[in-house]
């Protein structure tokens, strides 16, 4: 280690600790008035920004990427270990939080190059297909066989355990593309390999929910329910979708005529833009629901990544709105993942890890088998066939939306489903990006984006 | 009202105020920040409502980040070389403007204040006499018709930097007086606990900003410390129950002072000012109106007491400043309230929350509103005219 090297280090770890003790000392000050909560606020988000950035820096040294950093740091910070960041506080970051994913969204769906993709169609339609039929397979596969043999599952009733594998297998095919593009935009990365896992991944967080919308018509029987009430959760599934794609594509066509007749400014205009999507779609829900008695909401992320995919592939401002967006990506990033490290629930984990090891062992099966055999049947490079699942592993966001859906239906094995699901995200939270990385590094990819 | 009504309204506003500052004939109407207030307003919880209440106590981090980013900016900006080239003449101008309007104002909102209800009075009362007699400097670069200033205007920039400076002052003095009903001695209370805690804050935030830049960085980087500083300073200061906005122009003006990276920071800072201003801005505007004649006397009484104050302070200019000649109706080129006028209002609706000061910064904003809109139809040639007349 060179001596520059070391300085950095050590400056890193007098900063940080000095950022704790300062954030450490001002949360000793009785807190009276809303004002001086609202400053108690201000403060957690601040160490959270701070030291997520100056941890991620010190474990990018021994080769991690900055995206665990930031997790790790949260997760330091939650509720579970160091209660700097209490549950409250998480709940009340929340709507920040909802506008980075809605912002992060814009950009994975500015990224999506279709000319990039192009010559590479036949793979990515043989992945989409491949992976969700084998994923789900091996994970149904998988909780069926383990069932039995764990307390978590054991006090379920068949039926129940059934439901649970069901939806548990179709949820495992949901991925992050906040992830995949904060690791993309860290790395720098650039070509073939990475647009086509990037397109895997915006595609599959769409897909899962096409999916979804089936399963749900066959486990509401299970659960207690009629078929006919599954169809027609199904539906309303299936227009929550089509609404966010057709509410993405008409905002992708109003942020082209902003760039066309605005030149300045952008930066400001595109976080106006993911609160303005983030909030109208929680208020047209509630609007929705009081006129017409059905629970429907727009998905914000899926608006943003059909917008981010208009304006790149249907104008000519798709590389300029990708440069703003990365622009003022840093702090953004930072802020997520560390409110989603401090968001992981640990006890979750701790109540199901052997199932959620196993569940996690068979989806990582699952997508090693379907990447390989597509890449050997579209004549893909050797070394992207054996690390492309690599690529596939995190997974959040929408696999946690589904399983609120389910628990309109049947708490208890909502409940189960979420502990089940939540355990797995923590896990795949931890590794995906390890192995991303990794990947990126090994297809020849990383830092090939020069801008 | 419902939401796909006011979206539809929202967009007719946008595209007709699109048509008036671009594409009118002669192109009178031009793109003001009091633009911004109306659509704060707009998405405020009287008609969107995608800026309620509730949503604001999420946006917090936002409100510190915005009033602490004009604060540092400010600091910055503020060198010692800049102070000690002050001469007499300059400060005596700066004096009959800004002093003028503070006195007329601290003495008006003293016997109005509690005519309003009670709260926080001498606090708001030194508020308002701060805001009123801050000045807009980017109002008076726009008033030059080239792109170096004219000397007078720049005397009059130079006026309004330094008047600024003294409201700040004043508006850090209110803080003193945060109880309902101050005691005698809670000044120097307040000074002997408070300014300590304040002073050595303020050091270990400057060694943090030096260890976090002592590195060289990339711009991204350096966005995510100094917002990230920015909103600690301002949590510290609101946990402290003292102004983010005076907190971050504190840590500027040492960091400037005391460090090599004045430059490295006001670079980044400036990149980011203006949305961070019209954010601020939109998010003054997004509020819950009550519409009624005290509001709109108060509003009145504001602007005819500013205006009179600063046209006032102006003439007298004329005759007391000798770095460049000034003319008789300097005071038009003072009357836009600026950046600062209105993070001190933002300020000061958080800190002294209350129904009186909830009226207050709304009748201050329905002024400037008017002022802004006005003043930018009659004024904006007026300055270089008068300068051919000294």
């Amino acid at each position: 280690m060179t001596t520059r090297r070391r300085t950095a280090i050590v400056r890193s770890v007098i900063t940080l600790g000095m950022a704790v003790a300062l954030c450490a000392w001002s949360k000793q000050t009785p807190m009276n008035s809303t004002w001086q909560v609202g400053g108690g606020i201000n403060i957690t988000l601040a160490a959270t920004l701070l030291c997520g950035f100056l941890t991620a820096g010190l474990l990018s040294h021994i080769g991690i990427p900055k995206i665990t950093g930031y997790i790790v740091a949260g997760v330091v910070a939650g509720p579970h270990i160091t209660e700097f960041i209490d549950f409250g506080t998480v709940e009340k970051l929340q709507l920040i939080n909802e506008v980075a994913l809605s912002f992060i969204a814009l950009h994975a769906g500015a990224a999506l190059d279709r000319a990039l993709l192009s010559g590479r169609t036949r793979a990515l339609i043989l992945n989409l297909v491949l992976q969700s039929i084998l994923v789900p397979l091996l994970v149904f596969a998988a909780i069926m066989a383990a069932a039995p043999f764990f307390s978590f599952t054991a006090r379920m009733t068949q039926p129940q355990v059934l439901a649970l594998a069901i939806l548990s297998a179709i949820i495992a095919i949901a991925r992050s593309p906040s992830s995949a593009m904060a690791i993309i935009t860290e790395c720098r990365a650039k070509g073939p390999f990475t647009e086509t896992a990037l397109g895997i991944t915006v595609a599959m967080d769409v897909l899962v929910i096409i999916l979804f919308t089936g399963a749900m018509a066959v486990v509401s029987p299970l659960l207690g329910g009629t078929e006919t009430h599954g169809w027609h959760q199904a539906g309303i599934l299936g227009i929550e979708l089509t609404g966010s794609l057709a509410a993405g594509a008409l905002l992708g066509f109003g942020i082209r005529t902003f760039y066309k007749r605005v030149a300045k400014d952008h930066a400001l205009f595109l976080l106006f833009i993911a609160f303005a999507v983030t909030r109208l779609s929680q208020l047209t829900g509630h609007q929705i629901s009081a006129i017409t008695d059905l629970h429907l909401t727009l998905e914000p992320l899926l608006i943003c990544i059909a917008a981010g995919f208009v304006v790149r592939n249907a104008t000519p401002f798709g590389e300029k709105l990708e440069e703003d967006l990365m622009r003022i990506s840093l702090p953004i990033y930072v802020l997520f993942f560390s409110v989603a490290g401090a968001s992981l629930d640990l006890a979750a984990l701790a109540a199901c890890w052997p199932l959620a090891l196993i569940l996690a062992g068979a989806r990582a099966a699952g997508l090693a088998l379907s990447t390989w055999t597509a890449g050997r049947m579209t004549g893909l490079p050797d070394t992207e066939c054996k690390v492309a699942w690599m690529a596939h592993l995190t997974q959040a966001g929408v696999a946690i939306g589904l399983t609120q859906i389910i628990a309109r239906e049947d708490p208890k094995t909502a409940a189960y489903l979420t502990t089940l699901t939540l355990a797995v995200i923590t896990l795949n939270q931890f590794i995906g990006p390890v192995t991303f990385k990794r990947a990126l590094i090994l297809t020849g990819e990383e830092g090939k984006d020069r801008r | 009202m419902p939401v796909f009504i006011t979206l539809f309204t929202i967009l007719c506003l946008a595209f007709l105020g699109y048509h008036l500052v671009y594409r009118s004939r002669g192109r009178r109407f031009h793109l003001s920040g009091a633009a911004f207030l109306m659509v704060g307003y707009l998405l405020g919880p009287d008609l969107l409502g995608l800026l309620d209440g509730e949503t604001a106590t999420h946006l917090y981090p936002l409100s510190g980040l915005v009033t602490g980013w004009v604060g540092l900016m400010y600091g910055l900006q503020l060198d010692l070389p800049f102070i000690k080239r002050i001469t007499a003449p300059f400060m005596i101008s700066v004096f009959l403007d800004t002093g003028l309007t503070l006195l007329l104002f601290f003495a008006g909102a003293l016997t109005l204040f509690p005519l309003l209800g009670p709260g926080y009075t001498l606090s708001l009362a030194l508020t308002v006499a701060a805001t009123a007699a801050c000045s807009s400097q980017a109002a008076l670069v726009m008033a030059s018709p080239s792109l170096k200033p004219a000397r007078s205007v720049t005397s009059l920039m130079r006026i309004a930097t330094a008047g600024s400076l003294i409201s700040l002052g004043v508006f850090a003095t209110a803080f003193f007086f945060t109880t309902p009903s101050p005691s005698s001695d809670r000044l120097s209370m307040g000074i002997q606990t408070n300014l300590p805690t304040v002073l050595m804050t303020t050091a270990f935030l400057v060694v943090l900003y030096t260890l976090f830049l002592s590195e060289r960085r990339r711009r991204e980087e350096l966005i995510l410390i100094v917002t990230g500083m920015v909103v600690l300073t301002s949590g510290l200061a609101a946990t402290h129950h003292f102004s983010p906005l005076l907190a971050n122009g504190i840590t500027g003006f040492f960091l400037g002072n005391t460090t090599r990276y004045r430059e490295r920071i006001l670079s980044m800072v400036i990149i980011l000012e203006k949305p961070l201003y019209l954010l601020l801005l939109i998010l003054l505007g997004a509020r819950h109106i009550t519409f009624s004649w005290q509001l709109v006397l108060t509003a009145a009484l504001y602007l005819s007491l500013r205006t009179l104050a600063k046209m006032s302070g102006g003439f007298l200019i004329s005759f007391f400043h000798t770095d460049a000649p000034l003319p008789k109706r300097a005071g038009t080129g003072l009357m836009e309230q600026g950046g600062l006028a209105m993070a001190i209002c933002f300020d000061a609706q958080h800190a002294f929350a209350d129904p009186t000061t909830h009226r207050v910064v709304t009748a201050i904003l329905l002024a400037t509103l008017v002022s802004d809109l006005a003043g930018r139809l009659t004024w904006g040639d007026l300055i270089p005219k008068l300068e051919k007349t000294p």
